[in-house]
């Protein structure tokens, strides 16, 4: 599919600069890629599972988002979309560091960070559900995949290939 | 008096981290050629350093190195130098594979003198892998291969960190007037230390000891250890952190622990991902900007590179039956993945008492439930969620997240 770079590349950077933490892109790449029909639920799912699979932190889902959307082009872009906002962190710490530790800037870090969370919640269920994966056992490896994640106590990468052993098993 | 060491001409390189040990060993009259401008020696000077480094080069190092690498040479004859001879004795086995030393001019005014130690001026024109180290502090602002602490009248400590580091730092340093044992001045003397040594000498420092340590071949070295963060962890999060932190505090110590902990509290602010904010700040407390764009890229472009190859490979075999049967079991792992993601990141970001929490679960429950509406765009869900933080959930100290999310 041919996407327009430019774009793109303000998307990721987008979602990038507005969320916190690794994964906590996903709400607003999935409302700007996925209801442009760019993307697919069934890509993120791919590209959320090869994030963890695949070495780095895990917000680099975003490159094999970029990947599949827009080729080696897109990923490049990604990449850097991915690597540009966190930095605006520094030349702030280095000018103001105590204004980062008052408490107006603790509730916007914590407000956002909560809203956050519950639309990265909110994703995760549209994306199972989108994605089709909606049989009792995907289900079940939903809720063991939460549970295990949550705990924390199993490499995330493991977690990933349980799943994939157990669709190889039921999913035929 | 005025003292005056003419300056003897710089090599092609500046005590780059390929030239060897060797270099290093032949380097070190030069150092001291390279340049002392006195202003007047009982109120300090502008000293005209010079001090370089040379990558692996313990076992490169030429026996004729070997005593500047025990004990600190005073340069010249005992008594000290005399300044118009001072070239000549300095300049000794110099030619075109001797690695150069670099020079720094260093003012060694009463108030840079006292406390933590001397103040270097970036010099212009150095190559891309340099650093220079502000010498005096234990972990210094920009990383000390070695530093520098007068911890009395007549002693000063040299103390170098890159311990794992095969680097050979080497410290020109130079004392003017008396102190300790040695009577007239100036002084100068070259010391070789092995990094990861700490080195004690007797020079006095009260009047000055003027002390620069230069490591060339920082940003080569943090590029490649963080190309090998970005590629040796799996998954992000925890793990990457341990990685980072082992890395950055116990092998480089580049940071101390208490450090390493305020600019990962700073990271957890930054937008994006938290774990390249992260990097960037070490880069940048390491070696400013440049080591910015050595820790960032270097864990970031391998680490996507691998992610590409993965998907392609994924691509490859996309359409066959048993990755179909794969993604179908894949699909609501990531997706569980997910929620945890979201329930680990209130767990951390929530606030313990029992009002404080129920507001902040609100908030979440708020966002969730718009989520799931779509009634609104997620930008201003998140927006909302900002300024419901900035007027109510700020009443407590920064929340420190136990628990990476990034």
């Amino acid at each position: 599919m041919i996407v327009d770079p430019v774009g793109l590349f303000l998307v990721f950077l987008k979602a990038s600069a507005l969320s916190l933490g690794g994964l906590s892109s996903l709400p607003l790449l999935r409302g700007d890629l996925v209801a442009t029909h760019i993307a697919t639920d069934q890509q993120l799912v791919q590209a959320i599972a090869i994030g963890r699979v695949s070495t780095g932190p895990n917000g680099l889902y975003i490159v094999s988002l970029g990947y599949l959307v827009g080729g080696f082009a897109g990923a490049a872009l990604a990449t850097v979309a991915a690597a540009v906002p966190p930095l605006v962190i520094i030349p702030i710490a280095r000018v103001s560091r105590h204004l980062l530790l008052t408490p107006p800037v603790a509730g916007l870090v914590r407000g956002v960070a909560l809203a956050t969370a519950g639309l990265l919640a909110a994703s995760s269920l549209q994306i199972q559900i989108a994605a089709g994966a909606t049989a009792w056992w995907q289900i079940a490896l939903a809720a063991a995949a939460v549970v295990l994640s949550y705990r924390g106590t199993i490499h995330p990468a493991f977690v990933i290939v349980g799943g994939a052993a157990a669709g190889i098993l039921l999913g035929r | 008096m005025k003292v005056r060491w003419n300056v003897v001409p710089a090599g092609p390189t500046c005590g780059d981290a390929k030239s060897g040990g060797g270099v290093a060993g032949r380097g070190v009259g030069g150092a001291v050629g390279a340049g002392v401008r006195g202003r007047g020696v009982a109120l300090g000077a502008e000293v005209g350093f010079a001090v370089g480094s040379a990558d692996a080069a313990a076992d490169a190092l030429g026996a004729g190195s070997v005593d500047a690498a025990g004990v600190p040479v005073p340069e010249g004859s005992a008594g000290g130098l005399a300044p118009s001879t001072a070239v000549g004795a300095g300049a000794r086995s110099f030619d075109d594979a001797t690695a150069a030393p670099p020079r720094t001019t260093i003012s060694t005014a009463a108030e840079t003198r006292n406390g933590s130690g001397l103040r270097l001026a970036d010099p212009v024109g150095f190559a891309l892998f340099a650093a220079i180290a502000e010498s005096g502090t234990r972990c210094a602002p920009r990383h000390c291969a070695a530093s520098s602490r007068p911890i009395g009248p007549s002693t000063v400590w040299i103390h170098s960190f890159s311990s794992v580091s095969r680097n050979q730092v080497w410290i020109a340093w130079m004392s003017f007037g008396g102190g300790g044992a040695f009577a007239a001045a100036p002084f100068s003397w070259i010391h070789i230390c092995s990094t990861g040594f700490h080195v004690k000498t007797g020079v006095s420092c009260r009047p000055t000891s003027a002390i620069t340590v230069r490591l060339t071949g920082t940003l080569e070295r943090l590029t490649r250890s963080w190309i090998a963060v970005g590629t040796q962890s799996v998954g992000g999060g925890t793990s990457t952190l341990l990685l980072i932190r082992r890395l950055a505090v116990e092998r480089e110590r580049w940071l101390s622990p208490r450090e390493f902990g305020e600019l990962w509290a700073l990271s957890q602010l930054s937008p994006g991902i938290h774990l390249v904010a992260l990097a960037g700040l070490v880069g940048d407390r390491v070696a400013g900007w440049r080591g910015v764009a050595a820790t960032v890229g270097g864990m970031l472009v391998p680490a996507a590179a691998i992610t590409v190859a993965v998907t392609v490979a994924y691509g490859a075999i996309a359409s066959s039956e048993i990755a179909r049967a794969a993604l179908s079991g894949v699909a609501p792992t990531a997706a569980g993945m997910t929620l945890a993601t979201a329930l680990l990141l209130i767990r951390s970001t929530a606030r313990r008492a029992r009002a404080q929490a129920a507001l902040d679960l609100a908030v979440s429950a708020a966002a969730f439930a718009a989520g799931i509406a779509v009634a609104i765009p997620t930008v201003a869900a998140i927006a909302i969620g900002g300024l419901i933080g900035v007027v109510a959930l700020g009443r407590e100290r920064p929340t420190s997240r136990e628990t990476p999310v990034g």
